[in-house]
């Protein structure tokens, strides 16, 4: 090629390198993007516990039928669980974290939670301020395996110990 | 001529200027007012909580809550928000606008809530949990009282030709699943022939800018209620007591429509206090009356009744029957259960959207012996609550 | 961030404002840059590092393309596709990968693997004008950037950074070097803001909120007029939100000193399609016939090489709309509509302006549904129903629709001819101070609308 163009041997030399080092660095930022992280494995209904007492919502931990009664979702269809529900129905708090066995039922369960906030919503809507406040508030956030809603007073808090804790 | 468009150059030019200064101000002068403008925590007139600035945090910023938080923040605490909004209102007012976040705006100072059949499936789930459940108690007699709601009465104040469905043919759809469904002890209470009757008599029976009836809609209904319950709700006297003179709903907090019409809400008492009430309990504490003044002076005026909703309510009263009344209701009932005291011992009033315990526990241990389902058609349709309450028996602890 | 947004207009307007003219001349552009960047991260902010590798990738085979042009044609020539395949990749995986590749994997090529990217907002408008610089310097039309700063101001530049018009280097090569506002000037570039916030806020989302109320209405409700009037709110619609969005960007481009070419030139008053596309967009209409369709041979070959031609530029001005099969169908329906008229009708209508006109009109209110359907059952139901396939042609909703919606529609029709913006600027030099009111007035009535709605979305975002 040198020949062919008669160009500085050096020079051409620097410009083949960034040539290399653009498309490099175009895969680079596109995997860095879209790659995920390995996030640790965790005792998701102790996590949850630990993250309900960050709070001074009134909840307390709620098992598999309740789970099933105002999501939909079957516990047995997951890797782990863990669901904090609000003491009074009069409350909207709520924790759920599920990991997935596998990462296609993702979005599936997002939708499960986002129909749950909805529904709570159409029973808040016009009577509880506060409650559609936090409702209005409510973060899904999904990271490898894991799937969590958060409603609660203090989400951000909630959100940062929850990253944390799964941070590899 | 080359004179005549040297003027018009500087004329235009001088126009460009003076805009230009005037931009600068505007911007600067709102954005200013905007930095100091004291900050609000709530909205009396949208009765909800108004956003504040939001938290930054790595994650926040990454996933866009931020930047919409943000948004959010200005709208909501921006400077003079209400007279803004009214602007924006005069505005479609001006260009015949109807229709805003499912509320329709009629000619005569009527807010009405549309009715929208999104899904039959789920109306029809519930109608088949309540006969399913009813057929467990064949002793106890069964009441299904639906009220029409305003887009269903006062349909000719709606503006003509707007879209929404008709709650008359699904009402009639319903009738007939009950009908098929063939449960003897179950009687059901069809309020729209009366109400037309009375809405052609001018009486007022929904409230213009909340979706509510008035107190006088739910007199009327207990009265259609109470003749299918064999009461002698004719003998009782009523002392009509006016409590509050400039009520405005939700229907406008919701639509942004601003109205000027207030309207009254009454109580009805009765009249020789021969019921009054008792106990008046709440899942946790003992409530003072039927009645809330703290409800009333809040933001929502209808809350007068009860002071709001709650999970579940046992009412006992000096009335000496031994008739004991459970229902199952969404907020219109509130007005209603006044009328029906001085003919229950004790009546039970689940909430099936916030109460969380075994319904067949509490029919069974309860010594029931009239249950009563009673809901506007509106939010009957798109409730899922009830089902679910209705169904739980596996799923409850 | 869009223009018609509180953060906008009382945060980062005030703040850009203030630095850029505080400023010393020498550091404007850098204060221009850094806003933009700023401008650029509010949304999504990982994609700063995509602007400015793409900044960095362009500038220096900018560089090496000019260095090499004279002597070394074809090692010139070989960078340009290097550089231009650089651009075409980055815009080819974040904006069309999800979209093929889900494709792919639904016809059983299950080891496609799948990835969810979100799309970096304005990379087509940017990726465009990148490559048309690189093309441009190749051809020897325009001299190379050498400075860094100014490069990277002309591709982030906040205006026309996320919604165009895609500007060419040569419109602004001087301007960013030297230019210089005046208060008149600044005044002007307020006038067109104005004009683009209200045709956005006030037009342009009343529109919407009404073409949404007839898309969403059940078959119960539907008839063949209100189908029409549907897809009529929907044309003007999409016209005052673009129209509106590049409106604002000249304008701000102005308070700043640059020229931006225009984008509209009154569209729907076009005699024909072809005229349609001279008028619509043009930005984006010239880069194709500059970039492809005249590379590719233009009509300078033979018929069928030229029906190819139009195809191919129609395909891609349509996937260029967005990543989906719509958009396709939405650009091949003009690409055949072009050869109709080149072919068939030839120059007949022309001779009758106003037949042509209302076909034209009509022509695109239909292509309209095309492109604003990406559910193909849906758009088939609704272009059914504006047929009378499955309803009837008037009912009590259509006088509904007429009286609530008949003012906006008719306001948007008159919008859109020359006649307003001839007697307005007569008006404005006759009565300034009246005019000057009626702006303020307008303008409040823009806030008045922001401060209620939740119902802002801009339409050309997912480009």
């Amino acid at each position: 090629m040198g020949e062919q163009w008669d160009i500085e041997k050096r020079r051409q030399l620097y410009i083949w390198a960034f040539q290399a080092v653009a498309l490099t660095a175009l895969f680079a930022f596109v995997w860095f993007i879209a790659h995920e992280k390995k996030y640790k494995e965790v005792d998701v209904p102790q996590l949850v516990a630990d993250m309900s007492t960050i709070t001074q919502d009134e909840w307390h931990a709620e098992d598999n039928l309740s789970l099933k009664r105002r999501f939909g979702l079957a516990a047995n269809d997951f890797a782990a669980v863990g669901y904090f529900g609000p003491n009074s129905n009069m409350d909207a708090a709520e924790l759920l974290l599920v990991r997935v066995k596998d990462k296609s039922h993702t979005d599936a369960v997002v939708e499960a939670m986002k129909n749950r906030v909805a529904y709570q919503c159409t029973c808040f809507d016009g009577y509880g301020e506060d409650q559609m406040a936090l409702l209005k508030d409510a973060r899904y956030l999904t990271r490898g395996y894991y799937v969590f809603l958060i409603i609660s007073s203090d989400a951000s808090s909630v959100e940062r110990e929850f990253l944390k804790q799964i941070e590899p | 001529m080359t004179d005549r468009e040297a003027r018009e150059r500087a004329r235009k030019l001088r126009f460009f200027r003076l805009l230009g200064i005037v931009f600068l101000m505007m911007i600067f002068l709102l954005s200013f007012l905007r930095l100091v403008w004291p900050r609000k925590a709530y909205s009396a007139q949208e009765r909800r909580t108004l956003t504040q600035f939001p938290e930054m945090t790595t994650e926040n910023l990454r996933n866009g809550t931020f930047t919409n938080a943000m948004e959010d923040y200005l709208a909501d605490q921006f400077p003079a928000r209400n007279v803004w909004v009214y602007l924006d209102d005069l505005r479609g007012r001006i260009m015949g606008e109807k229709y805003s976040q499912g509320v329709y705006r009629s000619g005569s100072s009527y807010l009405i809530e549309e009715f929208k059949r999104t899904d039959d499936n789920r109306a029809a789930k519930t109608t088949k949990a309540v006969m399913d459940y009813l057929r467990e108690y064949p002793d106890i007699s069964a009441y299904f009282m639906l009220v029409p709601n305003a887009s269903w009465i006062l349909k000719d104040k709606l503006p003509g030709g707007a879209p929404i469905d008709s709650e008359e043919d699904w009402y009639t759809s319903w009738s007939q699943e009950v009908k098929n469904a063939n449960l003897s002890n179950l009687k059901v209470i069809s309020l729209a022939p009366t109400f037309a009757e009375e809405a052609a008599q001018g009486k007022q029976i929904y409230y213009r800018t909340d979706h509510h009836w008035t107190t006088y809609g739910a007199y009327v209904g207990a009265k259609e209620l109470a003749a299918q319950m064999g009461l002698a709700f004719e003998e009782q006297n009523w002392k009509k007591v006016e409590v509050h003179n400039r009520f405005q709903g939700t229907l406008m907090s919701k639509s942004g429509f601003y109205s000027r019409t207030a309207d009254t809400i009454e109580l009805y008492l009765p009249d020789p206090d021969v019921a009054s009430v008792t106990a008046y309990k709440e899942q946790q504490k003992t409530l003072p009356g039927l009645y809330s003044s703290e409800g009333l002076t809040g933001d929502d005026p209808y809350e007068v009744f009860f002071g709001g909703n709650y999970p579940w309510l046992n009412i006992s009263t000096k009335a000496k029957t031994n008739r004991k009344l459970l229902i199952f209701k969404d907020s219109y009932a509130n007005a209603m259960i006044g009328f029906l005291c001085p003919f229950f011992s004790e009546i039970h009033v689940v909430d099936p959207r916030y109460y969380t315990g075994d319904i067949r526990t509490l029919t069974a241990s309860a010594g029931i012996t009239d249950i009563c389902f009673l809901y506007n058609i509106k939010t009957y349709y798109e409730d899922a609550s009830l089902s679910l309450i209705l169904e739980g028996g596996e799923a409850d602890e | 961030m869009v223009f018609s947004s509180m953060t906008y207009l009382f945060v980062f307007l005030p703040m850009v404002l203030l630095a850029y003219f505080i400023a010393p001349p020498q550091a404007r552009n850098m204060v221009l840059l850094a806003f933009s960047l700023i401008f650029y991260a509010w949304g999504e902010p990982v994609y700063i590092f995509l602007m400015l590798m793409s900044i960095t990738v362009n500038y220096v085979f900018g560089r090496i393309i000019s260095n090499n042009r004279a002597n070394h044609s074809r090692y010139a020539k070989l960078n340009l596709g290097i550089a231009v395949g650089w651009n075409l990749l980055a815009l080819g995986i974040f904006k069309y990968y999800p979209f093929v590749s889900s494709q792919l994997r639904g016809i059983g090529l299950k080891f496609i693997p799948g990835m969810k990217l979100i799309l970096p907002i304005g990379i087509s408008f940017y990726t465009f004008q990148a490559i048309s610089y690189l093309v441009d310097v190749y051809r020897n039309k325009i001299r190379v950037q050498r400075g860094f700063l100014k490069f990277a101001l002309y591709i982030s530049m906040f205006p026309q950074l996320i919604a165009g018009p895609i500007v060419r280097y040569d419109d602004v090569e001087k301007q960013l070097s030297k230019r210089k506002v005046t208060l008149a000037m600044f005044g002007n570039g307020g006038e067109y803001f104005l004009r683009g916030l209200i045709k956005k806020v006030l037009l342009a989302n009343q529109l919407g909120a009404l073409y949404v109320q007839i898309e969403s209405l059940g078959a119960a409700h539907a008839s063949v007029l209100t189908a029409w009037l549907g897809a009529f709110a929907y044309t003007f619609q999409i016209y005052f939100d673009f129209s509106g969005y590049s409106d604002m960007a000249i304008g701000l481009g102005k308070m700043f000193g640059f020229r931006f070419p225009k984008n509209f030139d009154y569209p729907y008053t076009a005699t024909s399609i072809t005229s349609f596309w001279r008028r619509w967009h043009i930005s984006l209409s010239s880069w194709f016939r500059e970039y492809v369709y005249i590379p590719l041979g233009g009509k300078r070959v033979s018929p069928r090489k030229h029906v190819r031609n139009i195809l191919i530029v129609w395909l891609l001005t349509g996937f260029w709309h967005g990543a989906g099969w719509n958009f396709m169908l939405w650009g091949l329906y003009y690409g055949i509509l072009l050869l109709l008229e080149k072919y068939v009708v030839h120059d007949r209508i022309s001779r009758h302006p106003w037949p042509g006109r209302i076909l034209t009109f009509l022509l695109v209110t239909i292509g309209w549904m095309f492109f604003v359907h990406t559910d193909f059952s849906e758009m088939l139901t609704y272009v059914g129903h504006m047929f009378g396939v499955g309803c009837t042609f008037a009912n009590a909703t259509t006088g509904y629709f007429l009286r609530t919606g008949l003012l906006v529609l008719l306001l948007g029709m008159f919008f859109s001819t020359p006649i307003f913006h001839r007697l307005n600027e007569q008006f404005a030099v006759k009565y300034y101070t009246t005019s000057i009111a009626i702006r303020i007035v307008m303008f409040m009535l823009c806030i008045a609308a922001l401060v209620y709605q939740s119902y802002n979305p801009f339409l050309y975002f997912r480009f």
